[in-house]
């Protein structure tokens, strides 16, 4: 996998991530993915599962499918900023990756999008960055 | 002498689930296994919104469909099939359009079963 941001090993197994995807084939490969480059994750079928999870879990970054039943990820991301007030990364997964749609991701909270299916090195940069946006803009600070 | 060896055209690719998992035969043979026990279930899923006419159930199943496809290649086969029934489903079209391209998936969908099942005659 080609990418010029290289974690040291300790970080990435601090930081907890939450995947939200009713597709069971979806969800396993993300899975698969997260674990192979060292972070840990939790799992789970949709927008209301996820509210659970954040409930009771301290995550760093969320991985956001769109269309989901119970509760799709355009409302999940919205209840997450309104009524949870967390302010961490969501990322939207989706199919339709128009305009259109990364506009309504934006409004509904979400930070970026990735369309699928899910290339390895765009999700990788992209997780990567939001997650340690801070160290890169400081690069002193990573030594204090 | 020359022997002739006839092509049979492969519905199935692994080649994205290969690349993805960097080769792991475990992780692929888990994948395809997961799809050859969830896909009858959308083929039905998307049989019984037909016969009901229920667009809203076919949309849901169609849009499911799309990200799955890709796992085993079937994306390259019949993805415009199943984007094409998707935005059908949301304008509430035509259903005997929606289903002669359902039809298509379905063959597709049967002929995957069979390239993949069983899953050690493909990953070794």
């Amino acid at each position: 996998m080609l990418t010029d941001r290289v974690i040291p090993d300790e970080i990435k197994a601090k930081i907890n991530i939450l995947v939200v995807e009713d597709n069971l084939l979806g969800r396993k490969m993300i899975g698969f993915l997260l674990k192979k480059w060292g972070f840990r994750f939790d799992a789970c079928a949709n927008g209301k599962l996820a509210l659970e999870n954040l409930k009771l879990n301290k995550y760093d970054l969320i991985l956001m499918d769109i269309q989901m039943p119970e509760m799709d990820g355009h409302e999940t991301s919205k209840y997450i900023r309104d009524k949870l007030k967390l302010g961490l990364p969501i990322i939207a997964m989706t199919s339709n990756a128009t305009e259109e749609e990364r506009k309504r991701c934006l409004i509904s909270g979400m930070v970026d999008y990735i369309a699928k299916p899910i290339v390895e090195e765009e999700l990788y940069n992209l997780t990567v960055n939001y997650l340690f946006t801070t160290v890169v803009e400081n690069p002193e600070n990573q030594y204090q | 002498m020359e022997t002739k060896t006839e092509k049979i055209e492969k519905t199935t690719d692994l080649t994205y689930l290969m690349e993805l998992s960097d080769g792991n035969k475990t992780f692929v043979k888990e994948m395809i296994n997961l799809f050859l026990s969830e896909n009858p279930e959308e083929i039905r899923a998307f049989e019984k919104g037909i016969a009901e006419k229920n667009y809203k159930g076919i949309k849901t199943v169609a849009h499911k469909l799309r990200s799955t496809i890709p796992f085993i290649g079937l994306d390259k086969v019949i993805e415009k099939e199943v984007a094409e029934i998707e935005a059908l489903a949301s304008e509430m079209g035509d259903i005997k359009e929606i289903e002669s391209r359902f039809l298509k998936i379905k063959s597709a969908c049967e002929k995957a079963y069979i390239e993949l099942n069983p899953v050690s005659s493909v990953i070794s």
